[in-house]
């Protein structure tokens, strides 16, 4: 097995005459103003491609974790069929993040591959935004 | 339901199932792409999903290939079967076989668009959790 992608995005859709996927608002960071927060919407995709021919069906393990603590974990069945590929598509709403880190997401199919991704949540609160604002004192600019 | 399966003649009920559209979208077609994009947006497929389930969808399709295509509008209705089969639940294995297993040599199309509508028929997993709010310090 191996892993095509996997990222997260605030939404996705799956086309219903298509069956195609589209990802929309692909999540590279987060930036936040006050901690703890519920992130309120979050969606992980992953497509995972099987090397084997046939039908086949396997659980995977979804593991969240902010800033190396765990958040949540959820089993995650996973159908293959004759075109060997398998999409995976989870909408999470209020994620808790206490404090800013990497918030990633680890799914993972025992004994054959893990299809992660991880971004930051970003502390921008206003305290910091002044102190951005700040001008350098005059010994500073000398 | 009252379907009736006679190749021009389709039809849901008093409906016809080659609508004007599909007829249209099977004469201009010049490639088996063009024609499975243009038919999954036309209304007769719409039309055939709404008031029949994949088996009966299935079946209807045998039954028109069963014999040959006396003329070209003989053959939308066909066609329209075929692309309603590309909305299939891609789990729902029992059909898929039936699709693979359908002659489709009397479309000339018929084994290209099967092979592109089974090429995304890629199983999704779609999961939704609410998870519990943080406490504030």
């Amino acid at each position: 097995m191996k892993v095509q992608f996997a990222l997260c995005a605030q939404t996705a859709s799956i086309d219903r005459t298509t069956n195609r996927v589209s990802i929309f608002n692909v999540i590279d960071h987060l930036p936040v103003s006050s901690f703890p927060i519920n992130v309120p919407a979050v969606t992980f995709v992953s497509v995972i491609e099987s090397d084997k021919d046939g039908d086949s069906n396997v659980k995977g393990i979804l593991e969240i974790t902010a800033n190396k603590s765990l958040v949540a974990r959820l089993d995650v069945p996973i159908n293959f069929t004759t075109n060997r590929l398998a999409r995976v598509v989870i909408n999470f709403q209020g994620i808790p993040v206490r404090e800013p880190g990497p918030l990633t997401f680890r799914l993972t199919i025992p004994s054959e591959v893990t299809a992660e991704t991880t971004f930051q949540v970003i502390n921008v609160s206003q305290k910091e935004a002044i102190q951005v604002a700040t001008p350098p004192t005059a010994q500073q600019g000398k | 339901m009252d379907t009736t399966l006679n190749q021009a003649s389709a039809a849901i009920g008093p409906y016809g199932i080659a609508t004007p559209s599909a007829k249209e979208a099977v004469l201009v077609a010049n490639t088996p792409t063009f024609l499975l994009d243009r038919l999954r947006k036309d209304i007769a497929v719409q039309f055939v999903l709404d008031n029949m389930g994949p088996p009966e969808i299935v079946r209807a399709l045998q039954d028109g290939l069963a014999t040959p295509p006396t003329d070209v509008t003989a053959l939308v209705p066909l066609y329209v079967y075929l692309v309603a089969l590309s909305s299939v639940d891609p789990r729902d294995q029992e059909v898929w076989k039936q699709i693979r297993s359908l002659d489709l040599s009397r479309l000339e199309w018929g084994e290209t668009m099967r092979r592109l509508i089974c090429a995304d028929a890629v199983p999704t997993t779609t999961l939704e959790f609410t998870l519990s709010s943080p406490s504030k310090p």
